[in-house]
């Protein structure tokens, strides 16, 4: 038979039981805007004895002997597998190349009338007027004005690309500009958010001996995925411990609580030298090289095509020369550009038959002495390639009297009259490059013009931005219903927290009359006794 | 089967929605204050570059009609020159006509002599009028006077000399009018006015005033050796110096026609500078009206429909008010009032 202590019993133990629920609940309310935090829930079950009952009523009646907690389990979902991180890693991925598309584009905004497209209306109506008086000082004056801020204007937009590229991945050779790169912060957090991981493993497989799991650990661990998916696309292997092992590309990044490689980043000029000594074939196209050091000191010496989603491989992509429309792209085409403007003018500045203006002791006549010399444009670096970033006009139309050089007349046969001066056939010559583009120079341009190449470039760039930033909204959206899913799934509801509470606190009350029922009760039999 | 819905969720989606509310309505707002759709290529790639290209085109037109004003300020002094030319031309052509009908004797003839000298020196003055700098008449020798009168050592004009550029060789000045069509202005003088020059080869007006000229001091001298007979000359020589006389007479008479046909080739040549006035002030219509159209195409693309951008603008002003109020609402809804 079943003595009044055990009823005693069962009721201070389903007050300890439901103070232990109302704790719990209070740990989920305490977290309801903690990130990554999931619901956790109170399973409770009925103790049992394991002993015979056969036919005894009282055995049976004592093997009630109250209420545990069997185990808090978290709210999880299949959503926080691997798909939602797959997803995360593209995100992170579209959005990196969508900011650096948008970045491109920007350089390139044409419609507040200061671009290149400007410039080159303005070189064009100088050579108009120019053809108006080419004996006029001031006008061959502003004609070499525009073509010099016609070269400037490609200078910079070079080098606002390049400073976008100097940014994402350094400039290739200089390690400073590397570590101040995105690229190199990047690999950095990665490497913190390895270490972080790792130093969770470890305290996950230090705690979870036994069966029950530790709920708190597993959210932080969840967290950790999800931030490092963001930075590539790993494999992940969640063991039966609760620690998770990563691979990138079949190399094992962690291995239960050790860290088995780390990232690092080379400038492309280290990677040179690197593959000379090593007599490796160098692929790379990219400003900066990620490599891998493993912890036995060997090393996998170009990783940036394994990163195929993710903040990482976002920069890489954006930055590497195999992806089309990216930043190398659209810095080829303008220096292509740079090139076939200089060429064509060039060639006939310098075309036989070509004369321009000398002042013979106050009398204008024309001259094509030297003419090879006085080329409109040449590089300021000195080097044979005109490109977008070296192009300059020939120093020679700076000097006094330079602004005569401009070849303005145009004889064919040797028909020369030396008093021609307002012969502009030449000039003519100029301005038909705005329309007549058959001529050999413009083969390296697709015998388009040079403002239909430059929008172009343009078309390209804006369309390319519009299209990435549309991915990345897109794929914004994807994670956003996936998130909203988990929230749903794995969140706090307060209604749901204060129900609960009112559930255990009225269990408590119960048990905790009961309590005083039995009380009650031995106290009556202490007072029989009297 | 009831889907599990938190509170954390419901907030998160409360927020976004309310997010994206107030960037339709922020988007909206900075379209109406600007009158512009399109501010950034990025806001529409290929409507944008429709933009530029429009920019392009309103700026080559500007250009042209620039052109064609200068073209025609440059015709119509050519013109005006050309008639003041016709004009002293004709009046040379009178003197021919009444020197030529033996009335006038030789006081006569020398003041009508000085009068041509002195219709030389204006024609070629004329002849040499710049434009802008540039002698109009030159061809492309734009620095060098087209024509320079000849003297001999007492000071008598002997010939007008062209120094322009040659019909053979370059000699167009040319600007843009529109697409790929350059419109020739000048003329050169030696096609116009002619020449006289050295080595005898005479032309157009300048080298019939040369001949008149040269035919008067003929006459003159003729004239004045008749006078100055001697009393004992024979009939014979008498009747000579008659008929010489007469045949300069007559040469004065077939200079008449040559004069009959420079004239005629001036006005030819100014009708046809007045066609080409003509055909620029269509072409200027025509890039007039392409510049309107392409304003109107531009607009369409770039500018907002206000009508519709209001009521629009009205209609998110409306959801976001409404997302605010529903925020509001749901967060005041709690089982915490109830117990």
């Amino acid at each position: 038979m079943s003595s009044l202590f055990s009823a005693l019993n069962i009721s201070a133990g389903a007050l300890q039981v439901n103070q232990s629920a109302i704790s719990i609940v209070s740990n989920n309310i305490a977290n309801i805007n903690t990130e990554g935090y999931s619901k956790q829930k109170v399973n409770l079950g009925t103790l049992v004895i394991n002993s015979p009952i056969s036919n005894n009523v009282d055995a049976q009646v004592d093997s009630s002997i109250g209420v545990e907690i069997v185990s808090v389990s978290r709210y999880t979902t299949t959503f926080l597998g691997s798909y939602y991180r797959n997803q995360i890693s593209e995100q992170a991925n579209y959005n990196e190349q969508a900011q650096i598309a948008s970045d491109i584009a920007g350089v390139f905004d044409e419609l507040q009338g200061k671009g290149l497209d400007k410039e080159l209306e303005d070189f064009y109506a100088a050579l108009d007027n120019l053809s108006k008086s080419p004996t006029d000082k001031t006008t061959r004056i502003s004609f070499i004005d525009s073509a010099s801020t016609l070269t400037d204007k490609m200078n910079k937009l070079s080098s606002k690309l390049n400073e976008i590229k100097n940014q994402n991945v350094g400039d290739g050779i200089s390690q400073s500009e590397l570590n101040k790169s995105k690229i190199t912060q990047s690999i950095n957090e990665l490497n913190q958010k390895i270490e972080d991981l790792a130093k969770i493993n470890q305290m996950i497989a230090s705690s979870q001996t036994g069966t029950l799991e530790n709920n708190n650990l597993l959210d932080k661990r969840d967290l950790l995925l999800k931030d490092i998916s963001k930075y590539g696309n790993f494999e992940e292997s969640i063991q039966e411990n609760g620690t998770v092992n990563l691979k990138l590309d079949g190399t094992q990044i962690i291995y239960g609580t050790t860290i088995k490689s780390k990232f690092n980043v080379k400038t492309a000029a280290q990677y040179d030298e690197y593959c000379q000594q090593n007599g490796i074939e160098n692929k790379n196209e990219c400003n900066a090289v990620v490599y891998i050091e493993k912890n036995d000191g060997s090393t996998i010496p170009n990783i940036n095509n394994k990163f195929e989603s993710g903040e990482i491989g976002g920069i890489l992509k954006a930055n590497t020369g195999s992806e089309d429309k990216n930043i190398n792209t659209v810095l080829s085409d303008l220096d292509t550009l740079a090139s076939t403007i200089a060429n064509v003018f060039n060639e006939i500045q310098t075309q036989k038959g070509a004369y321009y203006l000398e002042n013979n002791n106050g009398t204008i006549q024309l001259s094509n002495a030297n003419l090879e010399n006085y080329e409109i444009f040449t590089t300021k670096d000195g080097s044979d390639t005109i490109k977008a970033d070296n192009i300059t006009i020939n120093s020679i139309f700076k000097e006094d009297d330079g602004y005569n050089k401009i070849a303005t007349a145009y004889f064919p046969d040797n028909q020369i009259d030396y008093n021609a001066v307002g012969n502009i056939n030449n000039i003519i010559s100029m301005i038909n490059t705005k329309n007549d583009t058959t001529t050999s120079g413009f083969d390296s341009i697709g015998n388009i013009s040079f403002n239909e190449y430059y929008n172009g470039i343009i078309g390209k760039v804006a369309s390319n931005s519009d299209y990435k930033t549309n991915l990345a909204t897109a794929q914004d959206s994807i994670v956003a219903s996936l998130d909203n899913k988990i929230k749903e799934q794995t969140g706090v509801d307060l209604n749901e927290e204060l129900s609960d509470m009112v559930k255990f606190q009225t269990a408590f009350s119960a048990s905790a009359r009961v309590f005083e029922t039995c009380n009650n009760m031995l106290e009556t039999l202490v007072h029989l006794g009297e | 089967m009831i889907n599990r819905v938190t509170s954390s969720s419901i907030n998160a989606n409360l927020v976004l929605n309310m997010q994206k509310n107030y960037a339709d309505y922020a988007k909206l707002t900075e379209q109406i204050s600007s009158g512009k759709k399109i501010e950034s290529i990025l806001d529409n790639p290929t409507e944008a570059i429709n933009i530029i290209n429009a920019n392009r085109e309103l700026n080559k037109i500007e250009e042209w009609e620039s052109n064609i004003t200068y073209l025609t300020n440059e015709l119509n002094q050519s013109s005006d020159t050309l008639d003041f030319i016709i004009d002293k031309s004709q009046r040379a052509k009178d003197l021919a006509t009444i020197s030529a009908n033996k009335t006038y004797n030789k006081d006569n003839l020398n003041s009508v002599l000085t009068e041509v000298d002195l219709l030389i020196e204006s024609i070629v003055d004329m002849a040499n009028t710049k434009h802008n700098g540039n002698y109009i008449y030159s061809g492309v020798n734009t620095k060098t006077a087209p024509y320079e009168i000849q003297y001999d050592n007492n000071g008598e004009i002997t010939g007008i000399e062209y120094k322009g550029s040659s019909k053979d060789n370059v000699w167009e000045r040319k600007l843009e009018i529109s697409e790929g069509i350059f419109q020739t202005v000048n003329v050169t003088g030696i096609e116009v006015f002619g020449e006289s020059n050295v080595n005898g080869d005479s032309s157009g007006i300048m080298g019939d005033l040369i001949d008149l000229r040269n035919n008067l001091k003929n006459t003159i001298s003729k004239l004045e050796e008749q006078e100055n007979l001697p009393e004992n000359a024979t009939q014979a020589e008498k009747n000579q110096i008659v008929s010489e006389i007469n045949s300069c007479y007559d040469s004065i008479n077939r200079l008449l026609d040559n004069f009959d046909d420079s004239i005629n080739n001036i006005t030819g040549i100014n009708s046809r500078i007045g066609a080409v006035t003509n055909k620029l002030e269509m072409t200027s219509k025509a890039l007039e009206n392409t510049s309107l159209n392409i304003e109107g195409e531009k607009s369409d693309i770039e500018n907002i429909d206000l009508t519709k951008t209001i009521s629009e603008w009205y209609m998110s002003q409306y959801a976001y008010q409404a997302s605010m109020q529903v925020f509001q609402a749901s967060n005041s809804m709690s089982l915490l009032n109830y117990i």
